[in-house]
């Protein structure tokens, strides 16, 4: 009785996990509503290309433009857990990282932390960083910029680095001109 | 056929992550060149996140704004990987395609390659994808190296070229994808019949680090392959020894149990069969693993003698058939009845692992039928694809009500810019600012020269200018009466008194003139703030009248933009309801997938339903001719 329940072992192989792939359904994936997915979905990017360009041209434009990144060179020195934007003394952003978030930082990501408007001018911007360093042990950090606005818009990007030299994180901003 | 790979890898569209993990590390080496960049980086940002559809834009809005520079070919690839993850193969092919245009690095080429074999054989194309691993160079870069391995391998597994695959394996024992590697081979041996040159490859499998939940599941799937290979190779102790070794708690050790079960039953040890078979028995019923040992156990109480004991689990594994295809029915009708992504908790905010999914019982227990199904490519394909179809639904909605809102907003600035003509013309700022300016320009000539003049009477206040006026009045009038003593002889008042008034007169001027120097600089002072406060009127006017013409002149802007939303807005509506048409068949497919595994599931407790009957009525028929054995207790065990 039991033969012909038993299972093969290439059933076995195939697997319940989601890992198992049965890779010549493919060939089911390739079907007239997968291509008009695509399609869709080739045109849905487009669109929403040209929405955040309208959007931002209309909400941000060039002359008062300004947007604050955050990258991170860090993974031996520090976690980073949360940043607290401030232009002027006014609270503009905050963020609370997860795990992924971080990792993706550490891998090359960089994260568009603010995109706002600000008039031509002097300005203070201030980033409060919390995070972990080594054995856990916490570390907050405020890092700051004066800011010289002009008819541009403004990229600033705020780089976290770990220094091998004094085994803590590093803070510095980096102005970006448009070419 | 199937080939087992990392778990992380859950999707085939991701499965270039790892090819594509390389690409950070070039980002990371090369220092930022261009402002571009940093949408590069945003767009990686995204990515590693899973939000393909945010990445893909980022990059694609960069690429508009003047494309990144200063990485090469790097952001091409990328684009590339991220269509692919995206499930828009078509348009990585052309990515790809264009990468291997002659020009480009060779670098560039192997990559392209690389996707492009990756991508036929994901399509089940064996053989363009090895004519397209045949274009990458003998020695490709580091980063790739290993994954052109991976695919050389499973093409050799795929195409049953086992010695290939082994040697293959051989040279990259020590890449992280060896341990798939070996499964897949012992997998092929295994599909083969070749059972006892697949063992040693499961076998291999025990040496792994087990610590991530990624290795024990591959652990557990190994020993359970063993255990089957053992059975078929009729090495029945070896199979019980690699089915003991599946943890208890994971999810295949249903299966394990019942393999334990059969390879005992070879042995002709009912007793030990039915350890771990009234396991399984306590499980739910919800895979066919319990619903097989159900009939299994009373089939070992037959064979050991006890018929009345065999009789009486029969007629259990009738009743626990009935109430699971009751509640089968009632799952059917469900799925039948309302959406399916609702059903099996399809939103695309989650980034599902569909097994931990279903094992979690974040789905209905019925609809862990489903869990081999979601083990599929096809229907995970089906999945993904629905769930970023509702990504784009619902962030068309954000956008219909955002472009309302700047609708709106362009609407509020035009009427601001109405309301500022209106103040305008009742104003007449212009003539007010000409006024002000002819005033200023007055102010300002008397106070410059009051200064350089030192003109210490011409600030004098208008009740000392009366009386100063009326002291020189007074001054003139005494000389007039002098005069006309002295050359008429006509005295209208004593000379002496003449002389006292005259000398009254002089110490009053004198005071008065006196006060008129000690006050002359603050009185200076006075009219220049009063000059300074009449230029900020000036120039509190000019700005006015400036923010009104800077409207003014903006508002002749505005019907450009108008013009873009409601393009805009148009094709949102179009594209709005080819997605809402595309999900509802996309649930539709899906449906009917999910339908098929329950109707199947249901047909299979029917037949083990008709065998138990069917049992039961034998074992009736025997009772009724020959008397019966009572069962011993059996002892658990697993």
């Amino acid at each position: 009785m039991f033969l012909g329940w038993l299972i093969s072992v290439a059933a076995a192989a195939q697997g319940t996990g989601d890992e198992a792939k049965n890779f010549t359904a493919r060939k089911e994936n390739a079907s007239p509503l997968s291509q008009q997915v695509e399609d869709l979905k080739q045109a849905a990017l487009e669109l929403n290309r040209d929405l955040l360009i309208l959007e931002e041209d209309l909400l941000f434009p060039a002359n008062t433009q300004i947007a604050v990144y955050v990258s991170a060179d860090v993974g031996h020195y520090f976690q980073l857990d949360a940043i607290k934007l401030h232009i002027d003394d006014q609270l503009v952003a905050s963020h609370l990282y997860t795990e992924k978030q971080n990792s993706a930082m550490n891998r090359g990501g960089i994260q568009r932390l603010y995109l706002g408007n600000l008039k031509t001018g002097k300005h203070e911007i201030t980033a409060f960083v919390h995070g972990y360093g080594p054995q856990q042990r916490e570390y907050k950090r405020a890092a700051t910029y004066t800011l010289k606005k002009d008819q541009n818009p403004t990229m600033l990007e705020m780089r976290i680095k770990d220094s091998t030299a004094s085994m803590e994180p590093e803070f510095e901003f980096k102005e970006w001109q448009l070419q | 056929m199937s080939v087992l790979r990392p778990g992380r890898l859950t999707s085939s569209a991701s499965a270039l992550l790892l090819s594509l993990l390389a690409l950070p590390v070039l980002a990371k080496d090369k220092p930022l060149s261009t402002v571009a960049d940093l949408r590069y980086g945003v767009a990686l940002y995204n990515y590693y996140q899973n939000h393909n559809l945010e990445a893909m834009t980022e990059l694609m809005v960069a690429q508009k704004k003047g494309g990144i520079k200063g990485h090469g070919d790097n952001p091409e690839i990328m684009a590339g990987g991220f269509s692919m993850a995206y499930g828009m193969e078509r348009h990585a092919s052309e990515i790809f395609e264009r990468l291997l245009d002659a020009n480009r690095p060779q670098r560039t080429r192997d990559s392209a390659w690389f996707y492009l074999a990756q991508m036929r054989y994901l399509r089940g194309d064996w053989i363009a994808a090895e004519e397209a691993l045949a274009k990458i160079s003998a020695k490709p870069h580091e980063e790739l190296a290993p994954q052109v391995a991976g695919l050389r391998f499973n093409l050799a597994v795929q195409r049953n070229r086992m010695d290939e695959a082994a040697g293959i394996l051989r040279a990259n024992a020590k890449s992280p994808l060896a341990p798939y590697m070996q499964f897949n081979l012992g997998a092929a041996y295994s599909r083969e019949g070749e059972f006892s040159a697949a063992i040693p490859y499961f076998q291999q499998l025990q040496k792994l680090p087990q610590v991530t939940s990624e290795y024990l599941g591959l652990y557990d799937k190994a020993m359970t392959a063993a255990g089957y290979a053992a059975l078929l190779d009729k090495q029945y102790a070896q199979a019980i020894g690699h089915f003991s070794q599946v943890r208890l708690d994971s999810p295949l050790s249903n299966r394990a149990l019942l393999g334990y079960g059969w390879a005992a039953v070879e042995q002709g040890d009912y007793q030990l069969a039915l350890r771990p078979w009234q396991q399984l028995a306590r499980r739910s019923l919800v895979d066919e693993y319990t619903q097989e040992a159900l009939v299994a156990i009373p089939y070992a109480y037959e064979k050991m003698g006890y018929k009345n004991q065999a009789l009486q689990e029969f007629r259990n594994a009738e009743a626990g058939y009935l109430a699971e295809i009751a509640q089968l029915r009632q799952v059917i009708g469900q799925v039948q009845g309302y959406a399916i992504r609702e059903a099996l908790n399809i939103d695309r905010s989650t980034d599902i692992n569909w097994l931990d999914h279903a094992q979690q019982q974040q789905l209905s227990p019925q609809l862990t039928y489903l869990i081999t199904l979601f083990a599929r490519e096809d229907f995970l394909g089906l999945v993904r694809e629905l769930r970023d179809l509702l990504a784009i639904q619902n962030q068309f909605r954000e956008w219909q009500t955002k472009l309302d809102f700047y609708s709106a907003m362009l609407d509020e600035r035009e009427a601001n810019r109405a309301r500022e003509l209106d103040t305008l013309a009742r104003e007449r700022l212009e003539d007010k600012i000409t006024e002000l300016e002819v005033q200023r320009a007055s102010a300002a000539a008397q106070v410059a020269r009051l200064r350089s003049q030192q003109d210490f009477l011409g600030l004098v206040d208008e009740t000392d200018a009366a009386r100063l006026e009326r002291i020189v009045r007074a001054e003139k009038n005494i000389a007039t009466l002098q005069r006309g003593a002295w050359d008429l002889g006509v005295e209208v008042m004593p000379p002496e008194e003449l002389e006292t008034l005259q000398e009254s007169l002089r110490r009053q001027k004198g005071l008065m003139l006196w006060r008129a120097m000690d006050m002359y600089e603050e009185r200076l002072w006075r009219a220049e703030v009063e000059l300074a406060d009449l230029d900020r009127e000036l120039s509190a006017t000019r700005a006015t009248q400036q923010r009104i013409q800077t409207i003014l002149d903006k508002g002749f802007d505005l019907q450009p933009y108008r013009q873009r939303i409601a393009t805009a807005a148009e094709q949102l509506l179009v594209q709005s309801t080819d997605i809402d048409r595309a999900i509802e068949l996309s649930q539709n497919a899906l449906r009917s997938k999910v339908l098929l595994v329950l109707e199947q599931q249901q047909a299979r407790l029917e037949h083990y339903l008709a065998q138990s009957r069917l049992s039961i009525a034998r074992l009736l028929d025997q009772t009724v001719s020959e008397p019966a054995r009572a069962a011993p207790a059996a002892t658990e065990g697993g």
